[in-house]
Protein backbone atom coordinates (compact mmCIF):
# COMPACT_ATOMS: atom_id res chain seq x y z
CA UNK A 1 0.00 0.00 0.00
CA UNK A 2 1.49 3.32 -1.03
CA UNK A 3 0.92 6.63 0.69
CA UNK A 4 -1.12 7.69 -2.33
CA UNK A 5 -3.66 5.01 -1.43
CA UNK A 6 -3.43 5.77 2.28
CA UNK A 7 -4.33 9.38 1.46
CA UNK A 8 -7.80 8.28 0.33
CA UNK A 9 -8.63 5.78 3.07
CA UNK A 10 -10.62 6.42 6.20
CA UNK A 11 -12.30 4.43 8.93
CA UNK A 12 -16.06 4.20 8.52
CA UNK A 13 -16.84 2.34 11.71
CA UNK A 14 -20.29 3.30 12.99
CA UNK A 15 -20.08 6.26 15.31
CA UNK A 16 -16.65 7.39 14.14
CA UNK A 17 -16.57 11.14 13.83
CA UNK A 18 -13.85 11.63 11.34
CA UNK A 19 -11.79 8.48 10.95
CA UNK A 20 -9.25 10.36 8.88
CA UNK A 21 -6.36 10.38 8.37
CA UNK A 22 -5.44 6.90 9.57
CA UNK A 23 -2.28 6.63 11.62
CA UNK A 24 0.30 4.20 10.27
CA UNK A 25 2.07 1.51 12.30
CA UNK A 26 4.87 -0.03 10.30
CA UNK A 27 5.95 -3.64 10.57
CA UNK A 28 7.56 -4.04 7.15
CA UNK A 29 8.16 -1.36 4.58
CA UNK A 30 9.72 -1.44 1.11
CA UNK A 31 11.13 1.38 -0.89
CA UNK A 32 11.49 1.24 -4.63
CA UNK A 33 12.73 3.65 -7.24
CA UNK A 34 10.49 4.77 -10.02
CA UNK A 35 11.00 7.63 -12.47
CA UNK A 36 9.20 10.89 -11.91
CA UNK A 37 6.33 11.53 -14.30
CA UNK A 38 6.03 15.28 -13.85
CA UNK A 39 2.79 15.91 -15.69
CA UNK A 40 1.07 12.96 -14.01
CA UNK A 41 2.18 14.17 -10.59
CA UNK A 42 1.02 17.72 -11.27
CA UNK A 43 -2.33 16.35 -12.43
CA UNK A 44 -2.67 14.35 -9.26
CA UNK A 45 -1.50 16.87 -6.64
CA UNK A 46 -4.73 18.91 -6.42
CA UNK A 47 -6.55 15.71 -5.39
CA UNK A 48 -4.13 14.92 -2.56
CA UNK A 49 -4.85 15.86 1.04
CA UNK A 50 -1.48 17.41 1.80
CA UNK A 51 -1.54 17.64 5.64
CA UNK A 52 -2.53 13.96 5.77
CA UNK A 53 0.34 13.09 3.43
CA UNK A 54 2.84 15.02 5.54
CA UNK A 55 1.71 13.34 8.77
CA UNK A 56 1.97 9.94 7.11
CA UNK A 57 5.49 10.67 5.92
CA UNK A 58 6.51 11.65 9.44
CA UNK A 59 5.09 8.42 10.82
CA UNK A 60 6.94 6.11 8.46
CA UNK A 61 10.11 8.01 7.59
CA UNK A 62 12.26 6.43 10.29
CA UNK A 63 11.50 2.94 8.93
CA UNK A 64 12.73 3.73 5.44
CA UNK A 65 16.20 2.99 4.26
CA UNK A 66 17.44 5.46 3.21
CA UNK A 67 15.27 7.79 5.30
CA UNK A 68 12.74 9.81 3.32
CA UNK A 69 13.72 13.31 2.36
CA UNK A 70 11.67 16.11 3.85
CA UNK A 71 8.71 17.47 1.96
CA UNK A 72 7.59 21.07 2.53
CA UNK A 73 5.83 21.71 5.82
CA UNK A 74 2.94 23.41 4.12
CA UNK A 75 1.77 23.28 0.54
CA UNK A 76 -1.41 24.46 -1.08
CA UNK A 77 -1.71 21.69 -3.65
CA UNK A 78 -5.02 22.97 -4.97
CA UNK A 79 -3.17 25.90 -6.53
CA UNK A 80 -2.26 24.42 -9.90
CA UNK A 81 -0.16 27.42 -10.84
CA UNK A 82 2.08 27.30 -7.82
CA UNK A 83 2.39 23.52 -8.27
CA UNK A 84 3.89 24.21 -11.69
CA UNK A 85 6.51 26.38 -10.04
CA UNK A 86 7.68 23.76 -7.56
CA UNK A 87 11.37 22.98 -7.94
CA UNK A 88 12.51 19.65 -9.32
CA UNK A 89 13.92 18.45 -5.99
CA UNK A 90 10.58 18.97 -4.23
CA UNK A 91 8.71 17.22 -7.02
CA UNK A 92 11.09 14.26 -6.80
CA UNK A 93 10.55 14.02 -3.04
CA UNK A 94 6.79 14.25 -3.44
CA UNK A 95 6.87 11.58 -6.10
CA UNK A 96 8.95 9.33 -3.86
CA UNK A 97 6.65 9.56 -0.87
CA UNK A 98 3.50 9.13 -2.92
CA UNK A 99 4.59 6.31 -5.22
CA UNK A 100 7.78 4.61 -4.12
CA UNK A 101 7.14 3.67 -0.51
CA UNK A 102 5.14 0.49 0.12
CA UNK A 103 3.73 -0.56 3.45
CA UNK A 104 3.86 -4.36 3.20
CA UNK A 105 2.86 -5.32 6.74
CA UNK A 106 1.46 -3.08 9.40
CA UNK A 107 -1.64 -1.38 10.69
CA UNK A 108 -3.81 1.59 9.83
CA UNK A 109 -5.16 3.06 13.06
CA UNK A 110 -8.26 5.20 13.37
CA UNK A 111 -7.39 8.54 15.02
CA UNK A 112 -10.78 8.67 16.78
CA UNK A 113 -11.38 5.17 18.07
CA UNK A 114 -8.00 3.44 17.78
CA UNK A 115 -9.54 0.67 15.65
CA UNK A 116 -6.74 -1.09 13.76
CA UNK A 117 -7.09 -2.18 10.14
CA UNK A 118 -4.52 -4.77 9.11
CA UNK A 119 -2.24 -4.38 6.10
CA UNK A 120 -1.05 -7.77 4.80
CA UNK A 121 1.01 -8.35 1.66
CA UNK A 122 0.64 -4.69 0.92
CA UNK A 123 -3.15 -4.81 0.93
CA UNK A 124 -5.20 -2.99 3.55
CA UNK A 125 -8.27 -4.87 4.75
CA UNK A 126 -10.95 -2.32 5.52
CA UNK A 127 -13.81 -4.73 6.11
CA UNK A 128 -15.75 -3.96 9.27
CA UNK A 129 -16.84 -6.41 11.96
CA UNK A 130 -20.55 -7.04 12.40
CA UNK A 131 -20.81 -4.77 15.43
CA UNK A 132 -19.12 -1.84 13.70
CA UNK A 133 -21.65 -1.37 10.94
CA UNK B 1 -34.40 -1.16 -31.23
CA UNK B 2 -34.54 -4.36 -29.20
CA UNK B 3 -34.69 -7.61 -31.09
CA UNK B 4 -37.86 -9.59 -30.56
CA UNK B 5 -36.44 -13.07 -31.12
CA UNK B 6 -33.62 -13.02 -28.66
CA UNK B 7 -33.79 -16.40 -27.04
CA UNK B 8 -30.66 -18.42 -26.95
CA UNK B 9 -30.99 -22.16 -27.21
CA UNK B 10 -28.29 -24.68 -26.39
CA UNK B 11 -28.22 -27.82 -28.51
CA UNK B 12 -29.75 -30.64 -26.41
CA UNK B 13 -26.55 -32.70 -26.60
CA UNK B 14 -24.45 -29.81 -25.37
CA UNK B 15 -26.86 -29.26 -22.51
CA UNK B 16 -26.83 -32.92 -21.56
CA UNK B 17 -23.05 -33.21 -21.61
CA UNK B 18 -22.67 -30.13 -19.45
CA UNK B 19 -25.16 -31.42 -16.89
CA UNK B 20 -23.43 -34.81 -16.83
CA UNK B 21 -20.02 -33.20 -16.48
CA UNK B 22 -21.24 -31.04 -13.63
CA UNK B 23 -22.89 -33.94 -11.81
CA UNK B 24 -19.85 -36.17 -12.26
CA UNK B 25 -17.44 -33.54 -11.06
CA UNK B 26 -19.81 -32.49 -8.31
CA UNK B 27 -19.93 -36.04 -6.96
CA UNK B 28 -16.18 -36.44 -7.20
CA UNK B 29 -15.51 -33.20 -5.43
CA UNK B 30 -18.32 -33.56 -2.90
CA UNK B 31 -15.94 -33.61 0.05
CA UNK B 32 -15.19 -29.98 -0.72
CA UNK B 33 -18.85 -29.07 -0.31
CA UNK B 34 -18.76 -28.83 3.45
CA UNK B 35 -15.82 -26.59 4.17
CA UNK B 36 -16.06 -23.00 3.01
CA UNK B 37 -13.09 -21.31 4.61
CA UNK B 38 -13.78 -17.87 5.98
CA UNK B 39 -11.20 -15.57 4.46
CA UNK B 40 -11.80 -12.55 6.65
CA UNK B 41 -8.49 -11.75 8.32
CA UNK B 42 -10.03 -9.85 11.17
CA UNK B 43 -11.31 -12.78 13.25
CA UNK B 44 -8.96 -15.45 14.58
CA UNK B 45 -9.51 -19.02 13.37
CA UNK B 46 -11.21 -21.20 16.00
CA UNK B 47 -8.97 -23.77 17.69
CA UNK B 48 -9.40 -27.31 16.41
CA UNK B 49 -11.44 -30.30 17.48
CA UNK B 50 -12.91 -31.45 20.61
CA UNK B 51 -15.56 -34.09 19.97
CA UNK B 52 -18.29 -31.47 20.50
CA UNK B 53 -16.66 -29.19 17.91
CA UNK B 54 -16.57 -32.10 15.47
CA UNK B 55 -20.27 -32.79 16.07
CA UNK B 56 -21.03 -29.10 15.57
CA UNK B 57 -19.02 -29.22 12.36
CA UNK B 58 -21.08 -32.13 11.04
CA UNK B 59 -24.36 -30.50 12.06
CA UNK B 60 -23.50 -27.22 10.33
CA UNK B 61 -22.32 -29.07 7.23
CA UNK B 62 -25.63 -30.94 7.05
CA UNK B 63 -27.51 -27.68 7.58
CA UNK B 64 -25.61 -26.06 4.72
CA UNK B 65 -26.32 -28.98 2.40
CA UNK B 66 -30.01 -28.86 3.33
CA UNK B 67 -30.13 -25.10 2.70
CA UNK B 68 -28.45 -25.60 -0.65
CA UNK B 69 -30.91 -28.28 -1.72
CA UNK B 70 -33.83 -26.10 -0.68
CA UNK B 71 -32.25 -23.05 -2.35
CA UNK B 72 -32.61 -21.13 0.91
CA UNK B 73 -31.72 -17.47 0.90
CA UNK B 74 -28.32 -16.75 2.44
CA UNK B 75 -27.85 -14.50 5.44
CA UNK B 76 -25.86 -11.29 4.96
CA UNK B 77 -23.04 -12.72 7.05
CA UNK B 78 -22.95 -15.89 4.98
CA UNK B 79 -23.01 -13.80 1.81
CA UNK B 80 -20.06 -11.66 2.78
CA UNK B 81 -17.75 -14.49 3.75
CA UNK B 82 -19.19 -16.67 0.99
CA UNK B 83 -18.51 -14.09 -1.71
CA UNK B 84 -14.91 -13.71 -0.57
CA UNK B 85 -14.56 -17.52 -0.46
CA UNK B 86 -16.21 -18.06 -3.83
CA UNK B 87 -14.02 -15.49 -5.61
CA UNK B 88 -10.86 -16.54 -3.80
CA UNK B 89 -11.54 -20.02 -5.15
CA UNK B 90 -12.86 -19.21 -8.62
CA UNK B 91 -10.95 -16.17 -9.84
CA UNK B 92 -7.86 -18.06 -10.95
CA UNK B 93 -9.79 -20.46 -13.17
CA UNK B 94 -11.79 -17.61 -14.68
CA UNK B 95 -8.61 -15.67 -15.39
CA UNK B 96 -6.92 -18.71 -16.95
CA UNK B 97 -9.80 -19.28 -19.35
CA UNK B 98 -11.15 -15.75 -19.87
CA UNK B 99 -8.50 -13.27 -18.79
CA UNK B 100 -8.64 -10.24 -16.56
CA UNK B 101 -12.21 -9.09 -17.23
CA UNK B 102 -14.88 -10.75 -15.13
CA UNK B 103 -17.94 -9.39 -16.88
CA UNK B 104 -20.14 -9.82 -19.96
CA UNK B 105 -19.05 -8.99 -23.47
CA UNK B 106 -20.62 -6.62 -25.98
CA UNK B 107 -21.93 -8.83 -28.75
CA UNK B 108 -22.41 -6.52 -31.65
CA UNK B 109 -22.04 -8.19 -34.11
CA UNK B 110 -23.95 -11.02 -32.45
CA UNK B 111 -21.71 -13.79 -33.75
CA UNK B 112 -18.36 -12.27 -32.83
CA UNK B 113 -15.94 -14.74 -31.31
CA UNK B 114 -13.26 -12.38 -30.01
CA UNK B 115 -14.63 -12.68 -26.51
CA UNK B 116 -11.94 -10.79 -24.64
CA UNK B 117 -12.23 -7.86 -27.00
CA UNK B 118 -16.01 -8.04 -26.54
CA UNK B 119 -15.48 -7.63 -22.81
CA UNK B 120 -13.22 -4.63 -23.35
CA UNK B 121 -15.73 -3.15 -25.80
CA UNK B 122 -18.43 -3.46 -23.17
CA UNK B 123 -16.54 -1.07 -20.88
CA UNK B 124 -16.04 1.43 -23.70
CA UNK B 125 -19.64 1.20 -24.89
CA UNK B 126 -20.97 1.69 -21.36
CA UNK B 127 -18.78 4.77 -20.87
CA UNK B 128 -19.97 6.10 -24.21
CA UNK B 129 -23.63 5.42 -23.37
CA UNK B 130 -23.22 7.19 -20.03
CA UNK B 131 -21.76 10.21 -21.78
CA UNK B 132 -18.41 10.15 -19.99
CA UNK B 133 -16.15 12.72 -21.58
CA UNK B 134 -18.93 14.23 -23.70
CA UNK B 135 -18.45 17.61 -22.04
CA UNK B 136 -14.72 17.54 -22.70
CA UNK B 137 -13.90 16.57 -19.10
CA UNK B 138 -12.57 13.09 -18.44
CA UNK B 139 -12.58 11.48 -15.00
CA UNK B 140 -9.50 11.90 -12.83
CA UNK B 141 -10.42 9.91 -9.75
CA UNK B 142 -12.27 6.68 -10.26
CA UNK B 143 -13.57 4.13 -7.79
CA UNK B 144 -14.26 0.61 -9.02
CA UNK B 145 -16.83 -0.90 -6.66
CA UNK B 146 -16.63 -4.69 -6.74
CA UNK B 147 -13.55 -4.58 -8.90
CA UNK B 148 -12.82 -8.27 -9.47
CA UNK B 149 -9.15 -8.54 -10.42
CA UNK B 150 -9.23 -4.98 -11.64
CA UNK B 151 -9.75 -5.30 -15.39
CA UNK B 152 -12.07 -2.29 -15.59
CA UNK B 153 -9.87 -0.09 -13.41
CA UNK B 154 -6.79 -0.75 -15.48
CA UNK B 155 -8.62 -0.22 -18.75
CA UNK B 156 -10.16 3.05 -17.55
CA UNK B 157 -6.91 4.57 -16.32
CA UNK B 158 -5.28 3.63 -19.61
CA UNK B 159 -8.17 5.26 -21.46
CA UNK B 160 -8.22 8.58 -19.62
CA UNK B 161 -5.03 10.54 -19.24
CA UNK B 162 -4.13 11.45 -15.70
CA UNK B 163 -6.79 9.21 -14.17
CA UNK B 164 -6.23 7.08 -11.06
CA UNK B 165 -8.46 4.30 -9.82
CA UNK B 166 -9.12 2.65 -6.47
CA UNK B 167 -10.79 -0.75 -6.62
CA UNK B 168 -12.49 -2.52 -3.74
CA UNK B 169 -13.36 -6.19 -3.39
CA UNK B 170 -14.26 -8.56 -0.56
CA UNK B 171 -11.78 -11.11 -1.89
CA UNK B 172 -8.18 -10.84 -0.69
CA UNK B 173 -7.08 -13.01 -3.60
CA UNK B 174 -8.64 -10.62 -6.08
CA UNK B 175 -7.08 -7.53 -4.49
CA UNK B 176 -3.69 -9.22 -4.58
CA UNK B 177 -4.09 -10.30 -8.19
CA UNK B 178 -5.36 -6.84 -9.13
CA UNK B 179 -2.24 -5.20 -7.74
CA UNK B 180 0.00 -7.79 -9.39
CA UNK B 181 -1.57 -7.23 -12.79
CA UNK B 182 -1.33 -3.46 -12.33
CA UNK B 183 2.37 -3.84 -11.67
CA UNK B 184 2.82 -6.18 -14.68
CA UNK B 185 1.09 -3.66 -16.89
CA UNK B 186 3.08 -0.71 -15.59
CA UNK B 187 -0.04 0.78 -14.01
CA UNK B 188 0.73 0.41 -10.33
CA UNK B 189 0.85 4.17 -9.91
CA UNK B 190 -2.55 4.52 -11.48
CA UNK B 191 -4.63 1.64 -10.13
CA UNK B 192 -4.62 0.13 -6.66
CA UNK B 193 -6.86 -2.41 -5.02
CA UNK B 194 -8.02 -2.89 -1.46
CA UNK B 195 -10.14 -5.33 0.48
CA UNK B 196 -13.25 -3.45 1.55
CA UNK B 197 -17.01 -3.63 1.71
CA UNK B 198 -19.03 -1.74 -0.91
CA UNK B 199 -21.72 -1.15 1.70
CA UNK B 200 -19.19 0.63 3.91
CA UNK B 201 -16.66 2.17 1.60
CA UNK B 202 -13.46 3.28 3.34
CA UNK B 203 -13.31 6.57 1.48
CA UNK B 204 -14.16 10.11 2.49
CA UNK B 205 -17.35 11.57 1.00
CA UNK B 206 -17.23 13.60 -2.21
CA UNK B 207 -14.06 11.96 -3.50
CA UNK B 208 -14.54 10.38 -6.92
CA UNK B 209 -15.62 11.93 -10.20
CA UNK B 210 -16.47 8.52 -11.60
CA UNK B 211 -18.10 5.83 -9.47
CA UNK B 212 -18.07 2.58 -11.44
CA UNK B 213 -19.91 -0.62 -10.56
CA UNK B 214 -19.81 -3.23 -13.30
CA UNK B 215 -21.63 -6.45 -12.44
CA UNK B 216 -21.14 -6.19 -8.72
CA UNK B 217 -24.50 -4.74 -7.68
CA UNK B 218 -25.94 -8.26 -7.82
CA UNK B 219 -24.00 -9.16 -4.67
CA UNK B 220 -25.22 -6.27 -2.53
CA UNK B 221 -27.74 -7.45 0.07
CA UNK B 222 -28.92 -3.93 0.87
CA UNK B 223 -29.53 -2.08 -2.39
CA UNK B 224 -30.47 1.14 -0.62
CA UNK B 225 -27.22 1.18 1.33
CA UNK B 226 -25.29 0.29 -1.80
CA UNK B 227 -26.81 3.19 -3.72
CA UNK B 228 -26.31 5.59 -0.81
CA UNK B 229 -22.62 4.70 -0.55
CA UNK B 230 -22.15 5.16 -4.31
CA UNK B 231 -23.62 8.63 -4.02
CA UNK B 232 -21.74 9.48 -0.85
CA UNK B 233 -18.28 8.85 -2.28
CA UNK B 234 -19.10 10.57 -5.58
CA UNK B 235 -17.77 14.11 -5.96
CA UNK B 236 -20.37 16.86 -6.48
CA UNK B 237 -21.22 16.77 -10.18
CA UNK B 238 -19.57 13.38 -10.42
CA UNK B 239 -21.01 10.48 -12.41
CA UNK B 240 -22.21 7.10 -11.18
CA UNK B 241 -22.52 4.12 -13.50
CA UNK B 242 -24.16 0.87 -12.42
CA UNK B 243 -24.24 -2.12 -14.76
CA UNK B 244 -25.92 -5.07 -13.17
CA UNK B 245 -28.12 -8.14 -13.48
CA UNK B 246 -31.69 -7.39 -12.46
CA UNK B 247 -34.99 -9.15 -12.73
CA UNK B 248 -37.57 -7.76 -15.15
CA UNK B 249 -39.57 -4.71 -14.10
CA UNK B 250 -42.80 -5.68 -12.43
CA UNK B 251 -45.93 -4.76 -14.34
CA UNK B 252 -48.24 -2.18 -12.76
CA UNK B 253 -50.24 -3.95 -10.09
CA UNK B 254 -47.92 -6.96 -10.04
CA UNK B 255 -46.75 -7.47 -6.43
CA UNK B 256 -43.86 -9.86 -7.22
CA UNK B 257 -42.39 -12.29 -9.73
CA UNK B 258 -44.10 -15.64 -10.40
CA UNK B 259 -43.14 -18.67 -8.30
CA UNK B 260 -41.46 -20.25 -11.31
CA UNK B 261 -39.38 -17.11 -11.87
CA UNK B 262 -38.46 -16.89 -8.18
CA UNK B 263 -37.34 -20.54 -8.26
CA UNK B 264 -34.83 -19.95 -11.07
CA UNK B 265 -33.37 -16.97 -9.24
CA UNK B 266 -33.23 -18.76 -5.89
CA UNK B 267 -31.12 -21.56 -7.38
CA UNK B 268 -28.76 -19.06 -9.04
CA UNK B 269 -28.47 -17.18 -5.76
CA UNK B 270 -27.20 -20.22 -3.88
CA UNK B 271 -24.54 -20.85 -6.53
CA UNK B 272 -23.34 -17.28 -6.96
CA UNK B 273 -23.76 -16.01 -3.40
CA UNK B 274 -26.39 -13.49 -4.41
CA UNK B 275 -29.06 -11.86 -2.29
CA UNK B 276 -32.60 -11.19 -3.49
CA UNK B 277 -32.74 -9.53 -6.90
CA UNK B 278 -34.32 -6.21 -7.68
CA UNK B 279 -35.36 -4.60 -10.96
CA UNK B 280 -33.85 -1.69 -12.87
CA UNK B 281 -36.97 0.28 -11.91
CA UNK B 282 -36.11 -0.38 -8.25
CA UNK B 283 -32.62 1.05 -8.76
CA UNK B 284 -34.07 4.13 -10.41
CA UNK B 285 -36.40 4.82 -7.49
CA UNK B 286 -33.62 4.19 -4.95
CA UNK B 287 -31.43 6.69 -6.77
CA UNK B 288 -34.26 9.19 -6.94
CA UNK B 289 -34.84 8.76 -3.22
CA UNK B 290 -31.14 9.38 -2.57
CA UNK B 291 -31.18 12.64 -4.51
CA UNK B 292 -29.39 11.60 -7.68
CA UNK B 293 -29.88 13.69 -10.80
CA UNK B 294 -30.04 13.02 -14.56
CA UNK B 295 -30.96 9.38 -14.07
CA UNK B 296 -30.85 7.34 -17.27
CA UNK B 297 -31.53 3.61 -17.78
CA UNK B 298 -31.19 1.03 -20.52
CA UNK B 299 -31.68 -2.71 -21.12
CA UNK B 300 -28.79 -4.44 -22.89
CA UNK B 301 -29.95 -8.02 -22.32
CA UNK B 302 -30.03 -8.75 -26.03
CA UNK B 303 -26.54 -7.28 -26.57
CA UNK B 304 -24.82 -9.48 -24.00
CA UNK B 305 -26.94 -12.61 -24.50
CA UNK B 306 -24.38 -14.51 -26.67
CA UNK B 307 -21.90 -14.29 -23.79
CA UNK B 308 -23.35 -17.19 -21.73
CA UNK B 309 -23.30 -19.59 -24.63
CA UNK B 310 -19.67 -18.62 -25.19
CA UNK B 311 -18.82 -19.16 -21.54
CA UNK B 312 -20.49 -22.56 -21.49
CA UNK B 313 -18.71 -23.58 -24.69
CA UNK B 314 -15.39 -22.47 -23.18
CA UNK B 315 -15.93 -24.72 -20.19
CA UNK B 316 -16.33 -27.83 -22.35
CA UNK B 317 -12.67 -28.46 -23.02
CA UNK B 318 -10.17 -30.51 -21.04
CA UNK B 319 -8.18 -27.57 -19.66
CA UNK B 320 -11.30 -25.88 -18.27
CA UNK B 321 -12.77 -29.09 -16.89
CA UNK B 322 -9.52 -29.94 -15.11
CA UNK B 323 -9.36 -26.39 -13.80
CA UNK B 324 -12.96 -26.68 -12.61
CA UNK B 325 -12.18 -29.91 -10.80
CA UNK B 326 -9.19 -28.31 -9.09
CA UNK B 327 -11.15 -25.24 -8.02
CA UNK B 328 -13.60 -27.12 -5.88
CA UNK B 329 -17.31 -27.63 -5.44
CA UNK B 330 -18.38 -24.00 -5.27
CA UNK B 331 -16.76 -23.20 -8.58
CA UNK B 332 -18.28 -26.30 -10.17
CA UNK B 333 -21.66 -25.28 -8.88
CA UNK B 334 -21.02 -21.83 -10.33
CA UNK B 335 -20.34 -23.42 -13.71
CA UNK B 336 -23.58 -25.42 -13.51
CA UNK B 337 -25.48 -22.25 -12.64
CA UNK B 338 -24.54 -20.84 -16.04
CA UNK B 339 -27.30 -23.04 -17.46
CA UNK B 340 -29.69 -21.41 -15.04
CA UNK B 341 -28.57 -17.95 -16.12
CA UNK B 342 -29.27 -18.90 -19.72
CA UNK B 343 -32.69 -20.22 -18.69
CA UNK B 344 -33.39 -16.98 -16.86
CA UNK B 345 -32.49 -14.84 -19.85
CA UNK B 346 -34.59 -16.99 -22.17
CA UNK B 347 -37.53 -16.79 -19.80
CA UNK B 348 -37.29 -13.01 -19.80
CA UNK B 349 -36.85 -12.83 -16.04
CA UNK B 350 -33.15 -11.91 -16.03
CA UNK B 351 -32.15 -8.58 -17.51
CA UNK B 352 -28.81 -6.89 -18.00
CA UNK B 353 -29.46 -3.32 -16.92
CA UNK B 354 -27.53 -0.06 -17.17
CA UNK B 355 -28.23 2.88 -14.89
CA UNK B 356 -26.35 6.16 -14.73
CA UNK B 357 -26.83 9.42 -12.87
CA UNK B 358 -24.92 12.38 -11.49
CA UNK B 359 -24.48 13.74 -7.98
CA UNK B 360 -25.83 17.18 -7.37
CA UNK B 361 -23.20 19.80 -8.06
CA UNK B 362 -22.38 22.20 -5.25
Amino acid sequence: MRLLTHNFLRSNVKGTENGYPLNIEVTTINCEDSPLDKSFLLNLLPKVNYPALRTAVQQISQHCVPPLKEIPEQLDVSDKESNQNLDHETLKNLHRVLFDVYLIEGWLVCPDTGRKFPVKDGIPNMILHEDEI
Amino acid sequence: AARTSDTLKLKPTMKLSLVLAALLLGNFASTQAFSPRPTSTSSPAPLAASSSTALHGIRSAVARARDSLLSRERTDEDLKSGIAFFYDRSSKLWEDVWGEHMHHGYYIPEDRTDHVQAQIDLIDEVLKWAGVGDDGKTPKKVVDVGCGIGGSSRHIVRKYEGATANGITLSPYQAQRGNELAKEQGLEDRASFQVADALNQPFPSNTFDLVWSLESGEHMPDKQKFVNELLRVAAPGGRIIIVTWCHRDLLPGEPCLSTKEEKILAKINRAYYLPKWCSVADYVSLLEKAGAENIKREDWSYIIAPFWKAVIKSSLNLKSLVGLLKSGFSTIRGAYAMLLMLKGFNAGVIKFGLITCTKKDE
